[in-house]
Protein backbone atom coordinates (compact mmCIF):
# COMPACT_ATOMS: atom_id res chain seq x y z
CA UNK A 1 0.00 0.00 0.00
CA UNK A 2 1.87 3.08 -1.24
CA UNK A 3 1.35 6.45 0.07
CA UNK A 4 -1.25 8.09 -2.90
CA UNK A 5 -0.45 11.51 -2.78
CA UNK A 6 1.01 14.51 -0.75
CA UNK A 7 -2.15 14.37 1.38
CA UNK A 8 -1.87 11.08 2.16
CA UNK A 9 1.60 11.68 2.45
CA UNK A 10 0.64 15.18 5.02
CA UNK A 11 -2.12 12.98 6.76
CA UNK A 12 0.58 10.35 7.65
CA UNK A 13 3.13 13.03 8.98
CA UNK A 14 0.08 13.88 11.36
CA UNK A 15 -0.49 10.75 13.13
CA UNK A 16 3.11 12.32 14.57
CA UNK A 17 4.35 8.41 15.28
CA UNK A 18 7.59 8.43 16.81
CA UNK A 19 10.31 5.79 17.80
CA UNK A 20 12.11 7.70 20.08
CA UNK A 21 15.71 7.14 21.54
CA UNK A 22 17.68 8.67 24.33
CA UNK A 23 21.71 8.73 24.97
CA UNK A 24 22.86 8.40 28.06
CA UNK A 25 26.20 9.95 27.43
CA UNK A 26 28.02 11.66 24.49
CA UNK A 27 28.71 9.46 22.36
CA UNK A 28 30.54 9.19 19.01
CA UNK A 29 33.49 9.32 16.85
CA UNK A 30 35.24 12.24 15.35
CA UNK A 31 34.70 11.45 11.54
CA UNK A 32 34.53 7.64 11.98
CA UNK A 33 31.15 5.60 11.79
CA UNK A 34 29.91 4.41 15.62
CA UNK A 35 27.24 2.65 16.73
CA UNK A 36 25.03 4.84 19.22
CA UNK A 37 22.82 2.44 20.59
CA UNK A 38 25.37 1.44 22.87
CA UNK A 39 24.65 4.47 25.25
CA UNK A 40 20.86 4.23 24.77
CA UNK A 41 18.44 4.42 27.86
CA UNK A 42 17.88 2.51 28.98
CA UNK A 43 21.52 0.37 28.63
CA UNK A 44 21.15 -2.15 26.30
CA UNK A 45 22.60 -5.43 27.72
CA UNK A 46 26.07 -6.57 25.99
CA UNK A 47 25.65 -8.69 23.44
CA UNK A 48 26.97 -12.46 23.72
CA UNK A 49 25.54 -15.33 21.85
CA UNK A 50 24.65 -13.87 18.21
CA UNK A 51 20.92 -13.38 18.55
CA UNK A 52 18.74 -12.20 15.53
CA UNK A 53 17.18 -9.16 16.44
CA UNK A 54 13.69 -7.50 16.39
CA UNK A 55 11.46 -4.39 16.92
CA UNK A 56 11.53 -5.85 20.96
CA UNK A 57 15.04 -6.25 21.41
CA UNK A 58 16.71 -3.59 23.73
CA UNK A 59 18.90 -1.65 20.81
CA UNK A 60 16.05 -0.88 18.95
CA UNK A 61 14.22 2.59 18.79
CA UNK A 62 10.33 2.58 19.64
CA UNK A 63 7.28 1.79 19.76
CA UNK A 64 7.18 1.69 15.90
CA UNK A 65 3.49 2.27 15.23
CA UNK A 66 1.59 -1.03 14.27
CA UNK A 67 1.24 -2.26 10.59
CA UNK A 68 -1.67 -3.66 9.09
CA UNK A 69 -2.00 -4.65 5.16
CA UNK A 70 1.08 -2.11 4.14
CA UNK A 71 4.48 -1.32 4.97
CA UNK A 72 6.73 0.49 7.47
CA UNK A 73 7.26 3.49 6.39
CA UNK A 74 10.38 5.96 7.37
CA UNK A 75 8.33 9.92 7.28
CA UNK A 76 11.13 11.93 9.24
CA UNK A 77 12.78 12.64 12.07
CA UNK A 78 13.38 15.41 15.13
CA UNK A 79 16.33 15.15 16.88
CA UNK A 80 18.69 17.43 19.33
CA UNK A 81 22.13 17.12 19.26
CA UNK A 82 23.68 18.42 22.88
CA UNK A 83 26.65 20.30 21.30
CA UNK A 84 28.20 21.63 18.46
CA UNK A 85 29.34 19.71 15.79
CA UNK A 86 27.25 17.74 12.62
CA UNK A 87 25.85 14.07 12.70
CA UNK A 88 25.33 12.12 9.99
CA UNK A 89 22.80 9.49 11.28
CA UNK A 90 22.06 6.40 9.94
CA UNK A 91 18.76 4.77 10.28
CA UNK A 92 19.12 0.70 9.80
CA UNK A 93 17.87 -2.44 10.25
CA UNK A 94 19.92 -4.53 12.89
CA UNK A 95 19.97 -7.58 11.59
CA UNK A 96 21.52 -9.88 14.45
CA UNK A 97 24.32 -9.32 16.74
CA UNK A 98 27.02 -10.63 19.13
CA UNK A 99 29.99 -10.52 21.52
CA UNK A 100 32.45 -11.87 23.08
CA UNK A 101 35.44 -11.48 20.85
CA UNK A 102 38.72 -10.27 21.79
CA UNK A 103 41.45 -7.74 20.39
CA UNK A 104 44.79 -9.11 21.83
CA UNK A 105 44.73 -12.79 19.83
CA UNK A 106 45.96 -12.69 16.63
CA UNK A 107 44.23 -16.41 15.92
CA UNK A 108 41.16 -17.05 14.29
CA UNK A 109 38.19 -16.59 16.52
CA UNK A 110 34.51 -18.16 16.65
CA UNK A 111 33.33 -17.01 20.15
CA UNK A 112 29.84 -17.09 19.15
CA UNK A 113 29.93 -17.26 15.71
CA UNK A 114 28.40 -18.04 12.99
CA UNK A 115 26.13 -14.66 13.44
CA UNK A 116 22.48 -16.44 13.91
CA UNK A 117 20.38 -17.08 10.68
CA UNK A 118 18.70 -13.76 9.06
CA UNK A 119 15.09 -13.40 9.58
CA UNK A 120 14.76 -10.73 7.09
CA UNK A 121 16.52 -9.61 4.22
CA UNK A 122 17.50 -13.21 4.10
CA UNK A 123 19.23 -13.34 0.34
CA UNK A 124 21.92 -11.08 2.13
CA UNK A 125 21.71 -8.18 -0.61
CA UNK A 126 22.85 -5.26 0.71
CA UNK A 127 23.34 -6.48 4.13
CA UNK A 128 26.75 -5.19 5.58
CA UNK A 129 28.39 -6.63 8.44
CA UNK A 130 31.21 -4.78 11.20
CA UNK A 131 32.99 -5.24 14.32
CA UNK A 132 31.20 -3.61 17.39
CA UNK A 133 33.50 -2.62 20.31
CA UNK A 134 31.60 -3.18 23.59
CA UNK A 135 34.18 -3.30 25.98
CA UNK A 136 37.07 -0.64 24.85
CA UNK A 137 40.15 -2.54 22.97
CA UNK A 138 43.77 -1.43 23.28
CA UNK A 139 45.70 1.14 21.56
CA UNK A 140 47.93 -0.26 18.98
CA UNK A 141 46.48 0.06 15.42
CA UNK A 142 46.21 -3.34 13.51
CA UNK A 143 43.43 -4.79 10.93
CA UNK A 144 41.41 -7.80 10.60
CA UNK A 145 39.13 -9.64 8.48
CA UNK A 146 36.47 -11.46 8.25
CA UNK A 147 34.91 -15.17 7.38
CA UNK A 148 31.38 -14.89 6.16
CA UNK A 149 29.09 -16.14 3.68
CA UNK A 150 28.15 -13.77 0.49
CA UNK A 151 24.72 -13.17 -1.03
CA UNK A 152 24.93 -16.13 -2.57
CA UNK A 153 25.45 -19.07 0.04
CA UNK A 154 29.22 -18.87 -0.95
CA UNK A 155 30.73 -20.11 2.61
CA UNK A 156 34.33 -19.08 3.43
CA UNK A 157 34.46 -15.57 1.75
CA UNK A 158 37.21 -13.54 3.52
CA UNK A 159 36.64 -9.66 3.82
CA UNK A 160 39.58 -7.23 2.44
CA UNK A 161 42.02 -6.40 5.93
CA UNK A 162 40.12 -3.66 8.06
CA UNK A 163 42.07 -1.44 10.45
CA UNK A 164 40.80 -1.27 14.15
CA UNK A 165 42.77 -0.38 17.52
CA UNK A 166 44.60 2.82 17.78
CA UNK A 167 42.27 6.23 19.35
CA UNK A 168 42.46 7.32 15.90
CA UNK A 169 41.22 4.32 14.31
CA UNK A 170 39.11 3.71 17.28
CA UNK A 171 38.98 1.25 20.44
CA UNK A 172 36.31 3.24 22.44
CA UNK A 173 32.89 1.80 23.20
CA UNK A 174 31.11 1.95 20.44
CA UNK A 175 33.76 2.06 17.95
CA UNK A 176 31.97 0.09 14.61
CA UNK A 177 34.27 -1.06 11.64
CA UNK A 178 32.35 -2.13 8.35
CA UNK A 179 33.70 -4.86 7.03
CA UNK A 180 34.84 -4.52 3.31
CA UNK A 181 33.66 -7.08 0.93
CA UNK A 182 35.85 -9.30 -1.19
CA UNK A 183 35.59 -9.28 -5.12
CA UNK A 184 32.44 -9.36 -6.58
CA UNK A 185 30.09 -9.28 -3.50
CA UNK A 186 27.15 -7.39 -2.59
CA UNK A 187 26.33 -8.65 0.76
CA UNK A 188 26.50 -10.33 3.45
CA UNK A 189 24.16 -13.77 4.78
CA UNK A 190 26.29 -14.59 7.83
CA UNK A 191 29.60 -14.38 9.92
CA UNK A 192 31.52 -17.64 10.63
CA UNK A 193 34.89 -16.51 12.18
CA UNK A 194 37.21 -12.68 12.63
CA UNK A 195 40.99 -12.71 12.71
CA UNK A 196 43.17 -10.14 13.75
CA UNK A 197 46.45 -9.39 12.47
CA UNK A 198 48.25 -8.26 15.56
CA UNK A 199 46.98 -7.84 18.89
CA UNK A 200 45.79 -4.10 19.87
CA UNK A 201 47.37 -4.80 23.80
CA UNK A 202 44.47 -4.88 25.38
CA UNK A 203 42.00 -7.74 24.78
CA UNK A 204 38.41 -5.39 25.38
CA UNK A 205 34.97 -6.98 23.90
CA UNK A 206 33.64 -6.69 20.55
CA UNK A 207 31.16 -8.65 18.69
CA UNK A 208 29.70 -8.48 15.08
CA UNK A 209 26.53 -7.13 13.94
CA UNK A 210 24.96 -7.80 10.75
CA UNK A 211 22.63 -4.55 9.42
CA UNK A 212 20.57 -3.01 6.70
CA UNK A 213 21.46 0.20 5.95
CA UNK A 214 17.39 2.13 5.37
CA UNK A 215 18.13 5.89 5.42
CA UNK A 216 20.66 8.56 6.28
CA UNK A 217 19.76 11.84 7.91
CA UNK A 218 22.16 15.07 7.97
CA UNK A 219 22.48 16.83 11.65
CA UNK A 220 24.11 19.81 9.79
CA UNK A 221 23.17 22.97 12.19
CA UNK A 222 25.58 21.62 14.46
CA UNK A 223 23.41 22.29 17.64
CA UNK A 224 19.78 22.67 18.45
CA UNK A 225 16.68 21.09 17.16
CA UNK A 226 16.63 19.74 13.84
CA UNK A 227 13.03 18.48 11.92
CA UNK A 228 13.49 16.79 8.88
CA UNK A 229 10.63 15.39 6.84
CA UNK A 230 10.54 13.27 3.34
CA UNK A 231 9.66 16.43 1.02
CA UNK A 232 10.48 19.95 2.81
CA UNK A 233 13.42 19.70 4.30
CA UNK A 234 16.18 17.65 2.58
CA UNK A 235 18.86 15.86 4.00
CA UNK A 236 16.91 12.97 4.34
CA UNK A 237 18.47 10.50 1.68
CA UNK A 238 16.51 7.28 2.08
CA UNK A 239 13.28 8.87 2.97
CA UNK A 240 9.92 7.03 2.47
CA UNK A 241 12.01 4.00 2.97
CA UNK A 242 9.81 0.95 3.69
CA UNK A 243 11.10 -1.74 6.21
CA UNK A 244 9.92 -4.67 7.10
CA UNK A 245 7.17 -4.85 10.64
CA UNK A 246 9.18 -6.53 12.44
CA UNK A 247 12.14 -4.19 11.96
CA UNK A 248 15.05 -3.39 14.98
CA UNK A 249 15.13 -0.20 14.12
CA UNK A 250 17.93 1.54 15.21
CA UNK A 251 21.14 4.29 14.97
CA UNK A 252 24.71 4.05 13.54
CA UNK A 253 26.40 7.92 13.11
CA UNK A 254 29.02 9.44 11.49
CA UNK A 255 29.81 12.60 13.19
CA UNK A 256 32.05 15.38 14.05
CA UNK A 257 32.41 15.19 17.41
CA UNK A 258 30.95 12.96 20.45
CA UNK A 259 27.90 14.10 20.92
CA UNK A 260 24.66 13.76 23.60
CA UNK A 261 21.23 13.14 21.64
CA UNK A 262 17.63 12.64 21.66
CA UNK A 263 15.25 12.57 19.62
CA UNK A 264 12.57 10.48 17.24
CA UNK A 265 12.32 8.48 14.03
CA UNK A 266 8.77 9.44 12.71
CA UNK A 267 7.20 6.40 10.85
CA UNK A 268 4.23 5.43 9.69
CA UNK A 269 1.98 2.46 8.09
CA UNK A 270 2.22 3.25 3.83
CA UNK B 1 9.36 6.00 -20.53
CA UNK B 2 7.03 7.93 -18.09
CA UNK B 3 7.81 11.62 -16.71
CA UNK B 4 7.47 11.71 -13.04
CA UNK B 5 4.42 13.96 -12.96
CA UNK B 6 4.57 15.67 -9.69
CA UNK B 7 5.16 15.78 -6.35
CA UNK B 8 2.36 13.38 -5.15
CA UNK B 9 3.39 11.25 -8.10
CA UNK B 10 7.26 10.83 -7.24
CA UNK B 11 5.39 10.54 -2.91
CA UNK B 12 3.33 7.85 -4.52
CA UNK B 13 6.73 6.19 -6.47
CA UNK B 14 9.23 6.21 -4.07
CA UNK B 15 6.20 4.23 -1.64
CA UNK B 16 5.97 1.71 -4.18
CA UNK B 17 2.73 2.96 -5.65
CA UNK B 18 2.53 3.12 -10.17
CA UNK B 19 5.87 0.53 -10.19
CA UNK B 20 7.74 2.96 -8.85
CA UNK B 21 10.26 0.54 -7.73
CA UNK B 22 12.36 2.16 -4.95
CA UNK B 23 15.78 1.54 -3.99
CA UNK B 24 18.06 2.79 -1.91
CA UNK B 25 21.34 1.85 -2.09
CA UNK B 26 23.96 2.34 0.67
CA UNK B 27 28.19 1.76 0.32
CA UNK B 28 31.05 2.65 2.44
CA UNK B 29 34.86 2.84 1.70
CA UNK B 30 37.49 3.09 3.35
CA UNK B 31 40.93 4.54 2.78
CA UNK B 32 42.62 1.30 1.48
CA UNK B 33 43.26 -0.45 -1.60
CA UNK B 34 43.46 -4.47 -2.22
CA UNK B 35 43.59 -4.24 1.56
CA UNK B 36 46.68 -2.09 1.89
CA UNK B 37 46.62 1.94 3.02
CA UNK B 38 46.06 4.00 0.26
CA UNK B 39 48.71 6.39 -1.19
CA UNK B 40 47.62 9.92 0.07
CA UNK B 41 46.19 12.17 -1.57
CA UNK B 42 46.85 15.58 -2.78
CA UNK B 43 44.69 18.19 -1.21
CA UNK B 44 42.26 20.44 -3.52
CA UNK B 45 43.14 18.26 -6.11
CA UNK B 46 40.89 15.47 -7.80
CA UNK B 47 41.66 11.67 -6.85
CA UNK B 48 39.65 8.61 -8.07
CA UNK B 49 38.00 5.72 -5.81
CA UNK B 50 37.54 3.73 -8.28
CA UNK B 51 39.51 0.82 -6.10
CA UNK B 52 38.94 1.95 -2.45
CA UNK B 53 38.07 -1.36 -0.76
CA UNK B 54 34.09 -1.31 0.85
CA UNK B 55 31.34 -2.35 -0.11
CA UNK B 56 31.12 -2.83 -2.46
CA UNK B 57 34.77 -3.89 -3.44
CA UNK B 58 37.01 -1.91 -5.20
CA UNK B 59 37.16 -1.97 -8.33
CA UNK B 60 40.40 -3.41 -10.79
CA UNK B 61 42.72 -1.72 -12.24
CA UNK B 62 41.72 -1.32 -16.30
CA UNK B 63 44.16 -2.93 -19.15
CA UNK B 64 42.47 -3.34 -22.27
CA UNK B 65 40.22 -0.70 -23.54
CA UNK B 66 36.64 -1.34 -22.03
CA UNK B 67 33.52 -0.40 -21.56
CA UNK B 68 32.60 -0.73 -17.50
CA UNK B 69 28.86 -0.67 -16.39
CA UNK B 70 26.74 -1.80 -13.67
CA UNK B 71 27.80 -5.29 -12.94
CA UNK B 72 31.27 -4.06 -13.21
CA UNK B 73 33.59 -4.80 -10.22
CA UNK B 74 33.96 -1.44 -8.50
CA UNK B 75 30.62 0.17 -9.48
CA UNK B 76 28.09 0.86 -7.15
CA UNK B 77 25.37 -1.50 -7.82
CA UNK B 78 21.75 -1.07 -8.69
CA UNK B 79 18.65 -2.75 -9.86
CA UNK B 80 18.19 -1.98 -13.81
CA UNK B 81 15.19 -0.31 -14.03
CA UNK B 82 11.55 -2.73 -15.39
CA UNK B 83 9.81 -3.18 -18.32
CA UNK B 84 10.43 0.44 -20.59
CA UNK B 85 10.84 2.56 -17.40
CA UNK B 86 13.90 4.75 -16.60
CA UNK B 87 15.70 5.08 -12.78
CA UNK B 88 15.80 8.74 -11.51
CA UNK B 89 18.24 10.00 -9.17
CA UNK B 90 16.16 11.55 -5.83
CA UNK B 91 18.80 11.90 -3.57
CA UNK B 92 22.53 11.52 -2.65
CA UNK B 93 24.39 11.71 0.73
CA UNK B 94 27.98 10.60 1.74
CA UNK B 95 29.46 11.62 5.09
CA UNK B 96 33.25 11.56 5.33
CA UNK B 97 36.17 11.52 7.29
CA UNK B 98 37.88 14.23 5.10
CA UNK B 99 35.80 17.53 4.11
CA UNK B 100 35.75 18.23 0.03
CA UNK B 101 33.68 17.41 -2.94
CA UNK B 102 32.36 14.27 -4.14
CA UNK B 103 31.81 13.69 -7.73
CA UNK B 104 29.37 10.87 -8.91
CA UNK B 105 29.53 9.93 -12.21
CA UNK B 106 28.56 7.02 -14.69
CA UNK B 107 32.08 5.86 -15.45
CA UNK B 108 31.38 5.12 -19.87
CA UNK B 109 34.90 3.98 -20.74
CA UNK B 110 38.14 3.47 -19.18
CA UNK B 111 41.40 2.05 -19.79
CA UNK B 112 44.86 1.32 -18.48
CA UNK B 113 48.25 0.50 -19.08
CA UNK B 114 49.38 3.40 -20.69
CA UNK B 115 53.31 4.29 -19.78
CA UNK B 116 54.49 7.77 -18.60
CA UNK B 117 58.28 7.09 -20.14
CA UNK B 118 56.65 6.68 -23.75
CA UNK B 119 56.26 10.05 -26.01
CA UNK B 120 54.41 7.94 -28.88
CA UNK B 121 51.05 7.99 -29.78
CA UNK B 122 49.01 5.75 -26.91
CA UNK B 123 46.13 4.32 -28.77
CA UNK B 124 42.62 4.96 -26.16
CA UNK B 125 39.86 3.70 -28.38
CA UNK B 126 41.81 4.35 -31.98
CA UNK B 127 40.50 5.51 -34.99
CA UNK B 128 37.11 4.53 -35.67
CA UNK B 129 36.36 4.15 -31.63
CA UNK B 130 36.69 0.41 -30.23
CA UNK B 131 35.00 0.29 -28.13
CA UNK B 132 32.60 3.06 -29.28
CA UNK B 133 30.57 4.46 -25.99
CA UNK B 134 27.25 2.75 -25.33
CA UNK B 135 26.16 5.32 -22.56
CA UNK B 136 26.06 8.98 -23.23
CA UNK B 137 27.16 8.51 -26.78
CA UNK B 138 26.10 11.65 -27.87
CA UNK B 139 28.81 12.81 -26.01
CA UNK B 140 27.44 16.47 -24.53
CA UNK B 141 28.94 16.66 -20.84
CA UNK B 142 31.38 13.74 -21.11
CA UNK B 143 34.34 14.47 -19.23
CA UNK B 144 37.99 12.69 -19.45
CA UNK B 145 40.51 12.83 -17.07
CA UNK B 146 43.82 10.39 -17.21
CA UNK B 147 43.68 8.55 -13.82
CA UNK B 148 46.67 6.96 -12.13
CA UNK B 149 47.45 3.72 -11.27
CA UNK B 150 51.06 3.00 -10.49
CA UNK B 151 52.89 6.10 -10.03
CA UNK B 152 54.66 7.67 -12.67
CA UNK B 153 57.29 9.90 -12.87
CA UNK B 154 58.44 13.31 -11.16
CA UNK B 155 59.57 15.15 -14.16
CA UNK B 156 56.29 16.95 -15.75
CA UNK B 157 55.64 17.17 -18.95
CA UNK B 158 52.44 17.85 -21.18
CA UNK B 159 49.70 15.25 -22.50
CA UNK B 160 48.48 15.48 -25.32
CA UNK B 161 44.67 14.42 -26.06
CA UNK B 162 43.31 13.82 -29.04
CA UNK B 163 39.54 13.25 -29.37
CA UNK B 164 35.90 13.49 -31.25
CA UNK B 165 34.17 16.14 -30.03
CA UNK B 166 30.52 16.51 -29.12
CA UNK B 167 29.54 17.46 -32.41
CA UNK B 168 31.08 14.42 -34.15
CA UNK B 169 34.40 16.35 -35.38
CA UNK B 170 37.48 14.23 -34.98
CA UNK B 171 41.24 15.27 -34.31
CA UNK B 172 40.30 17.63 -31.63
CA UNK B 173 43.26 18.11 -29.19
CA UNK B 174 43.91 19.73 -26.44
CA UNK B 175 46.78 19.45 -23.71
CA UNK B 176 46.92 18.77 -19.86
CA UNK B 177 49.96 18.63 -17.40
CA UNK B 178 51.17 15.17 -16.28
CA UNK B 179 54.22 13.89 -14.31
CA UNK B 180 56.04 15.87 -11.48
CA UNK B 181 55.18 16.23 -8.23
CA UNK B 182 50.95 16.32 -7.78
CA UNK B 183 50.50 14.84 -10.58
CA UNK B 184 52.49 11.37 -10.58
CA UNK B 185 50.65 9.15 -7.83
CA UNK B 186 48.54 6.38 -7.72
CA UNK B 187 44.70 7.50 -7.59
CA UNK B 188 45.45 11.10 -8.94
CA UNK B 189 42.88 12.03 -11.45
CA UNK B 190 43.26 14.90 -13.39
CA UNK B 191 40.30 16.64 -15.84
CA UNK B 192 41.70 17.11 -19.05
CA UNK B 193 40.35 20.22 -20.52
CA UNK B 194 38.53 20.52 -23.88
CA UNK B 195 39.31 22.83 -27.02
CA UNK B 196 37.86 25.92 -26.65
CA UNK B 197 33.96 25.65 -27.98
CA UNK B 198 33.99 22.19 -27.04
CA UNK B 199 31.08 20.50 -24.89
CA UNK B 200 31.76 17.11 -24.41
CA UNK B 201 33.68 13.85 -25.73
CA UNK B 202 32.40 11.19 -28.69
CA UNK B 203 35.75 9.43 -28.41
CA UNK B 204 39.38 9.87 -27.89
CA UNK B 205 41.80 8.43 -30.18
CA UNK B 206 44.97 8.59 -28.39
CA UNK B 207 47.32 10.08 -25.89
CA UNK B 208 50.71 11.28 -26.44
CA UNK B 209 53.83 12.62 -23.95
CA UNK B 210 55.74 15.68 -25.06
CA UNK B 211 58.56 13.75 -23.34
CA UNK B 212 59.17 11.00 -20.19
CA UNK B 213 58.09 11.95 -16.70
CA UNK B 214 61.03 9.46 -15.63
CA UNK B 215 59.11 6.71 -14.36
CA UNK B 216 56.55 4.16 -16.58
CA UNK B 217 54.48 3.29 -14.07
CA UNK B 218 50.73 2.89 -15.21
CA UNK B 219 47.87 5.46 -16.13
CA UNK B 220 45.34 5.37 -17.73
CA UNK B 221 42.58 7.82 -19.21
CA UNK B 222 38.45 7.46 -18.10
CA UNK B 223 35.83 9.15 -19.98
CA UNK B 224 32.92 10.31 -17.57
CA UNK B 225 29.19 11.83 -17.49
CA UNK B 226 28.73 13.62 -14.30
CA UNK B 227 25.73 13.11 -12.29
CA UNK B 228 26.24 14.99 -8.75
CA UNK B 229 28.64 16.77 -6.87
CA UNK B 230 27.98 16.31 -3.49
CA UNK B 231 29.77 18.59 -0.91
CA UNK B 232 31.26 17.58 2.25
CA UNK B 233 32.02 20.78 4.00
CA UNK B 234 33.38 19.30 7.35
CA UNK B 235 35.09 15.99 8.69
CA UNK B 236 31.82 13.62 9.60
CA UNK B 237 28.81 16.37 8.79
CA UNK B 238 26.50 14.56 5.94
CA UNK B 239 26.57 16.60 2.38
CA UNK B 240 23.51 15.76 0.60
CA UNK B 241 21.33 16.40 -2.65
CA UNK B 242 17.58 16.56 -2.78
CA UNK B 243 16.61 16.64 -6.36
CA UNK B 244 13.28 16.89 -5.36
CA UNK B 245 13.66 20.59 -4.25
CA UNK B 246 17.14 20.81 -5.85
CA UNK B 247 18.73 21.89 -9.20
CA UNK B 248 19.13 20.82 -11.39
CA UNK B 249 16.02 18.82 -10.93
CA UNK B 250 15.78 15.00 -11.04
CA UNK B 251 18.91 13.24 -12.84
CA UNK B 252 18.68 10.20 -15.13
CA UNK B 253 20.45 7.50 -14.67
CA UNK B 254 21.00 5.15 -17.36
CA UNK B 255 19.82 0.88 -16.84
CA UNK B 256 23.53 0.05 -17.24
CA UNK B 257 25.30 3.04 -15.81
CA UNK B 258 28.93 2.16 -13.49
CA UNK B 259 28.16 4.65 -10.94
CA UNK B 260 31.35 5.07 -9.35
CA UNK B 261 33.40 8.39 -7.00
CA UNK B 262 35.95 10.78 -7.89
CA UNK B 263 36.87 13.18 -5.12
CA UNK B 264 38.25 16.58 -4.40
CA UNK B 265 39.80 16.40 -0.45
CA UNK B 266 40.49 19.40 1.83
CA UNK B 267 43.33 17.32 3.25
CA UNK B 268 45.58 14.53 2.35
CA UNK B 269 44.03 11.79 4.13
CA UNK B 270 42.69 9.17 2.56
CA UNK B 271 39.15 8.90 3.43
CA UNK B 272 36.43 6.73 5.00
CA UNK B 273 33.32 7.19 4.22
CA UNK B 274 29.83 6.21 4.07
CA UNK B 275 26.75 7.42 1.76
CA UNK B 276 23.23 6.58 -0.23
CA UNK B 277 21.63 6.68 -3.39
CA UNK B 278 18.04 7.14 -3.75
CA UNK B 279 16.09 6.37 -7.32
CA UNK B 280 13.11 5.79 -8.25
CA UNK B 281 11.33 4.16 -11.45
CA UNK B 282 9.30 6.14 -13.73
Amino acid sequence: MALADYDAYLAALRENRGADFQLSAATGRAARLSALWRTFVPAPAVPTTSVALDGSSDIAIGPLPPVDAGQLTLLGARVNPGGIGGVSLIVADILNHSGGLVANVATEQTTNLPTAALTRYTSGVGVMAGLLVTTAIGTTATTFTMSYTNQAGTAGQISQPVAIGSTAVGNAIGTFAPICLADGDTGVRSVESVTLAATTGTPGIMGVVLFKPLAMIALNDFSGAHVVDAVSSGGFVGALAQCEPDACVSLLAFQNVAQFMTGSILLAEA
Amino acid sequence: MAAITDLSDLINRQTGGNSGSPENIFFHKVGRVAGAAATALVAVRSASLWRYDGMPAGGAVPTVAAIPDRTTQGALPFTAPGGSREKWLIGAAIASQVAGVYLLYDRLFHIGGLSGTSTADQTVQGSPASPALTRNTGGAGNMAWYEIYTAIGATGTTLTMTYTNQAGTAAKTSTINIGATGFNAISRAQRIPLAAGDTGIRAIEKVKLTASTATAGNFGITIAQPLAWIPVGAAGVMGWRDYTTGLPGIPAVHPDACLALMFVPSAVTAPEFFGSLAFVEA
